[in-house]
Order: structure tokens, then C-alpha cells, then sequence
């Protein structure tokens, strides 16, 4: 029984979304951070 | 190897090479000016903050081996693999409650170690510090090689300069900054890595479809396309307990626990493996499209740098660069930074001078830390074996950790006879599978074997333990 291409497609489509939208919250995360003085 | 598969000259590799060590050493020893005693130098003030916190994490999970041996999996493992690989996460994903727990339970604490001396006694400590710190070492050396093979693979820069110079800029800028140096990097590196990936993703999807991808796979090795391949489906479990045990006892995120403000340590755990639950599938899905573009791969652990050039050129090729610079880095200064750590609070301080003041400390931290680097150059200077040869070895022995710390963080009953005798029974026996059945078994057998005999020796022997005694500032007052 072999994975469908749907499946790879949906996969890789996910991930490569996902990580766009990481690299969104982390810079969003790091301003609210700076904002309220809670960096480091 | 020959001068073709190299994506950017020497000289160009060394002009990046020289561009980025000088930012991780310039930010380095600015960080670094923030600390001012041991709990800043070792621990960040323990202060830290969510962004930080949760880039950190992730960042130093995502290493050479995520965008380096993900794209092995898949091609050795096929779509299994890759979903393999991300269960890893679940280190993160796990270690977020014990994150909280830690905290609250040891405010003062520093490291794995103490955690083990205090809630176990002496004779697991050692048996603890046996494994974590030559698993911490393994690591070490991984990434050391792995920064050597890379530099030439991409730039034809020779294997003992490029690992030596990779060593030597991580050394100097932990060695300056310490975990605030550390911290502050892996968020602009984790930010590097991401987009990288992206951007490599997609320009591989610009040149051929998933159509095409999925029939050449199916025409060349259709069995990385098999849903049932036994290997490929043990190895996701093998992988998701030598994550679990990885994480759970290492001091590289024990020491994050103690450094992040209260009550952040939970959710920055839960948004870290978030956050890197897909960076080794789409990391591996580069590999599955060598075949498609027409990429000779050479070395197993080598095809992701390769597809990625060969989509990329010459234009990418600076982003690949610096994608793998700071997967590597990341990851190499958290181990420089939290084994020295476990030395220095560990061994020094607990064990050969407990008198030694806050400069004294400072000092011999320093002298660690350049001690690991030079010896993880010398283990580096002749190729031993694959990436994942090097690094699964350690699996088994932390798979045995993961019932000792759990059951000790969250259980009374817990006793030191169960947790000395689950971490050597189940490396010992878990070290004997790695050779007589594969390494994808190994941590699998490691953790069962410590968690049979964990549960059975809690059921005989039953502890009373008291949670204050964690706290070190109570029990000494």
C-alpha cells in the first residue's frame, strides 16, 4: 500500500506553510516582548 | 570528490564564512556584557521571555542533523522518514509540563545533574553524568563533523578547515557570552534556517511538480512510498523515544528551563515543537525531489545540501550557506555552553571545589568550554562513520533516562535503585540491540527496558521522597 500523491502534496504544502507562519509569530512574539519589556 | 558539485568557490565560501563568524563573535561578546555574575553567564539571568525562549528551543533542535539527516531519512525511508524525523518534536512537545515543573520545584537549580544528586543521591548522579555528558560530546562531534563535510560539500572549503573554523567562532562567542550569547543568536539563526527551508522548498516546487516528483519516486523507489515499510515504521517510533530522552535529559534544555522567566517554560516548549514539527519534512522533501531534478547524490548525508544547490545556484547558494552555518551553529554553542555547564556545577563545584567562588567558576567554565572544543576538534579530524551512525549510537543511553527523570519529577515513590538500574540496564541491553538488530531499535529497547524496570523497582522499593529537598536555597537555610 503506497502513500498518495494527495497525501505527499498536502504534506509538504502544510509544512512549508507552517513554517512561513513560524517565522511570523516569532518576529510578532519578539516585538510584543520588547514592547512590554519581558525580552530577557 | 570533483570541483563541479561545488555550488560557490572557495573564496566566496570564505568571505561568507568570515561575514558570519564575525557577526556570531561581534553579537556574542555584546550579549555578552549583560552578564555579570554565574546565573547570567550560565543561566541568562533566568529571566528570559517567551520569543526568546521559544526560538531558542527550537533553534537549537533544528541542528545539521534536521536539515542534513531528514533528507537522509527520506531517502533511505522513505515519506515515513520524514514523518519519523518530526516526531522528534514530541521531545519538546513532552518536556513542556516538565518545564514548569522544574522551575517551581528547583528556583535556584542549574542543571540536569543537580536534579539527579538531589532527587536520587550520588551513585545514579555519576551513572547520569556518564551519559549525558558523552551524549552531549556525541552530539558535539556530529555537528562538528557535519560542519566540516558541509563547508566542503558546498564550498570545496577542506573538511578539517571548515570544521575547525566552525568550532573555533562557536567557542569564542559562548566563551564571551555565554547562554546570553547563546540565546540572542539562535533567535536571529532560527529566523535564518526558516526562511531558508522556505525559500528552498519552493524554489524546488518551481522546477518540477508534485506530480512528476511523486511518479518519478513511484518509477525509482517505490518504496519510499510504501505506507507499511516495517523499518521506516519502527524507526518513527525510535525516533519519537530518542527525542523524548534527547530532550528530557539533557542539560541543553534543563538549563533553558532554569534560564526562561516563571511560567514561560511551558508554553515555550509547546510553541518550539510547534514550530519545528515541520521543518524535517519539508527538509526531507528535498531529498525525495533529487531523482525528478537529475541530482547525483554522492553521500547519503548529503543530498539535501546538493538538491538545494542544484535548485538555488549560484543566486541561493549564499542562503544555503547560511542556512546550514547557523543550523550548525545553534546547535554547537547550546552544547558548548550547557556540557560546560554540567562540568563546571557538576563535577568542579559538587564534587572537587565547593568553596570555589564566582570568578573562580567563571574561569574554570571558560577553560571548559575551550577544553570541549578542542577535544570535539580532534574527535572531529578523522571522518568517523555516517552522521546517523554517530549520533544513534547515544540512543539508547538516553532513551534510558526519559522513566528516571519523569517518574522522579513527578512521583514520590520513585526510588534511586530503579533509576540507577533502568539507565544501566536499559543502555546496556538497548547499546546490544543498536548491533544485533539496527540502530532504528536501539533507543526503543532502551526505553522499554528502563521503564519495566523503573515501574517494577517503584513497586517493590517505594520512596517517600520530599519535594523540598530539590530546592537548595530551603534546604540550606
Amino acid at each position: 500500500m503506497n502513500f498518495s500523491e494527495l497525501f505527499l502534496s498536502v504534506l509538504i504544502g502544510t509544512s512549508l506553510l507552517g513554517i512561513t507562519v513560524t517565522v511570523i509569530a516569532l518576529v510578532w512574539l519578539l516585538i510584543r516582548d520588547i514592547k512590554s519589556k519581558q525580552l530577557w | 570528490m570533483n570541483h563541479q558539485s561545488f555550488i560557490i568557490s572557495p573564496e566566496t565560501g570564505w568571505i561568507l564564512l568570515a561575514v558570519l563568524s564575525a557577526l556570531w563573535i561581534f553579537l556574542g561578546v555584546y550579549w555578552g556584557k549583560k552578564a555579570k555574575n554565574m546565573d547570567g553567564f550560565m543561566l541568562a539571568g533566568r529571566n528570559v521571555g517567551l520569543a526568546f525562549g521559544a526560538a531558542t528551543a527550537m533553534a537549537t533542535w533544528v541542528t545539521s542533523n534536521t536539515t542534513m539527516l531528514a533528507p537522509q531519512f527520506a531517502l533511505q525511508l522513505g515519506i515515513w522518514g520524514m514523518i519519523a524525523y518530526s516526531t522528534a518534536s514530541f521531545g519538546l512537545f513532552l518536556f513542556a509540563p516538565l518545564a514548569n515543573r522544574i522551575k517551581a520545584l528547583m528556583p535556584t537549580g542549574y542543571t540536569s545533574g543537580d536534579f539527579i544528586r538531589l532527587r536520587y543521591g550520588k551513585f545514579t548522579w555519576y551513572v547520569f553524568l556518564v551519559i549525558s555528558i558523552f551524549y552531549g560530546f556525541t552530539w558535539l562531534v556530529s555537528m562538528g563533523m557535519a560542519g566540516g563535510i558541509l563547508m566542503n560539500a558546498i564550498a570545496g572549503i577542506p573538511y578539517e578547515l571548515g570544521m575547525t573554523v566552525i568550532l573555533g567562532v562557536c567557542v569564542v562567542y559562548t566563551l564571551f557570552g555565554g547562554l546570553y550569547a547563546v540565546i540572542g543568536t539562535d533567535f536571529i539563526q532560527s529566523l535564518i534556517i526558516l526562511i531558508g527551508i522556505v525559500v528552498v522548498g519552493v524554489g524546488v516546487l518551481t522546477q518540477v511538480d508534485f506530480g512528476h516528483i511523486y511518479i518519478n519516486v513511484l518509477d525509482e523507489k517505490p518504496m519510499l512510498l510504501n505506507a507499511l515499510m516495517p523499518a521506516a515504521i519502527m524507526s518513527v517510533f525510535n525516533n519519537l523515544l530518542f527525542g523524548l530522552g534527547e530532550v528530557f535529559h539533557s542539560n541543553v534544555w534543563w538549563s533553558r528551563a532554569f534560564a526562561m522567566r516563571e511560567k514561560i517554560g511551558k508554553k515555550a516548549y509547546l510553541l518550539s515543537g510547534l514550530f519545528w514539527f515541520p521543518v524535517p519534512i519539508a527538509a526531507g522533501f528535498i531529498a525525495l525531489t533529487s531523482g525528478s531534478l537529475g541530482v547525483n547524490i554522492t553521500s547519503p548525508d548529503m543530498v539535501g545540501p546538493l538538491v538545494a544547490s542544484h535548485v538555488l545556484g549560484q543566486a541561493g547558494a549564499v542562503i544555503v550557506f547560511a542556512v546550514f552555518f547557523c543550523s550548525l551553529a545553534s546547535s554547537i554553542d547550546s552544547l558548548l555552553a550547557a556540557t560546560s555547564d554540567l562540568i563546571t556545577e557538576d563535577i568542579y563545584r559538587k564534587m572537587i571545589n565547593p568553596k570555589a567562588g564566582e570568578k573562580l567558576l567563571r574561569k574554570v567554565s571558560a577553560g571548559i568550554i575551550i577544553g570541549l572544543g578542542v577535544l570535539a576538534w580532534a574527535f572531529c579530524m578523522p571522518r568517523i562513520g555516517t552522521l546517523a551512525t554517530v549520533l544513534f549510537f547515544a540512543g539508547p543511553m538516553v532513551g534510558s533516562t526519559i522513566w528516571p527523570i519523569v517518574t522522579g519529577l513527578f512521583w514520590r515513590k520513585a526510588n534511586a535503585k530503579g533509576a540507577m538500574l533502568g539507565m544501566i540496564l536499559g543502555s546496556s541491553i538497548g547499546l546490544v540491540a543498536y548491533f544485533q538488530l539496527g540502530w532504528y531499535t536501539a533507543s526503543l529497547i532502551g526505553a522499554a527496558v528502563s521503564m519495566v524496570t523503573v515501574l517494577v523497582c517503584t513497586y517493590l522499593f517505594p520512596d517517600d521522597f520530599e519535594w523540598n529537598t530539590l530546592n537548595e536555597s530551603k534546604s540550606q537555610e
